[in-house]
């Protein structure tokens, strides 16, 4: 049950949907060559 | 008995360790006792680079990098060592720098035909051996014919961008991966590999996501005892 009379003092925005992330393992080794942006770790 | 492993493999076309990843994965799948299905999918490295870039890979990268010249040379020259130590022949004097996603569009539609393991060798080398543009729809058909695609289809599929939902797709389901570099290999749905690693590194996630099946399927046949 609400009283109508009762304003929050603060606006009340809906939170993000949050995003659901699978979830994987990382294995192997940290460091292998790889491309990020345009930045090739070479 | 296990079932065929999953790999699905984020990968673009102009990323030097995308085809050097490629190399030693196939030798780590060559070492797993074992089924594997691929499957690749669209990442985009450099999506605001124009289709016609004016220019040498080493100044669209000391250009857009600020890198030194030289320091951009010595680099190409060491991943071009890395790449022949894996049998593949870089030739960055004939690269022609460019957008790929039309390229990413053209490995959805030879998915859609069956193709596009086929196709995905083709483009990576088509680009880092070969000197051919992967980045015009007349040039990638005449690459889709060479596989046997049907060249008139390929143009008409690009023009109309049938597949581009699909790349942007691939690309969403990468970050919500987390994905932020290629090669990224997801084994099963489950593990994931960063980078061109050893051949063995591959062969282990293999060999992980084999044993977790079993165990599963133990598991399950257990279950079905015990009612």
């Amino acid at each position: 049950m609400t009283d109508a009379s009762v304003v929050p003092a603060v606006p009340v925005t809906a939170a993000p949907a949050p995003r659901v992330t699978p979830f994987i393992q990382l294995l192997g080794q940290s460091g292998a060559g790889s491309c990020e942006g345009d930045s090739c770790g070479i | 008995m296990s079932e065929t492993i999953k790999v699905d493999i984020w990968s673009d076309v102009q990323c030097p360790w995308c085809y050097i990843g490629k190399r030693k994965f196939e030798a780590g799948a060559a070492l797993f006792d074992g089924s594997v299905e691929v499957e690749y999918h669209s990442f985009e490295l450099a999506p605001d680079t124009p289709v016609d870039f004016a220019g040498s890979p080493i100044d669209y990268l000391s250009e857009r990098k600020g890198i030194p010249v030289a320091q951009v040379t010595e680099m190409l020259a060491r991943v071009t060592g890395i790449a022949e130590s894996v049998g593949l022949h870089y030739d960055y004097d004939s690269v022609h720098q460019t957008n790929t996603v039309i390229s990413h569009e053209l490995l959805h539609y030879a998915k859609a035909h069956g193709r596009q393991l086929d196709m995905k060798e083709r483009l990576l080398k088509a680009y880092f051996v070969d000197g051919r543009h992967v980045g015009r729809i007349e040039d990638l058909a005449d690459l889709a014919a060479e596989i046997g695609l049907d060249r008139a289809d390929v143009v008409r599929a690009l023009t109309a961008h049938d597949y581009l939902a699909d790349v942007k797709a691939d690309v969403a389901q990468a970050n919500a991966y987390g994905i932020q570099g290629v090669p990224f290999f997801v084994i099963d749905g489950k593990y994931g590999i960063s980078g061109a690693q050893d051949p063995e590194a591959f062969a282990g996630a293999l060999r992980q996501a084999q044993a977790d099946q079993n165990e599963a399927a133990g598991t399950t046949a257990a279950a079905g005892e015990d009612r």
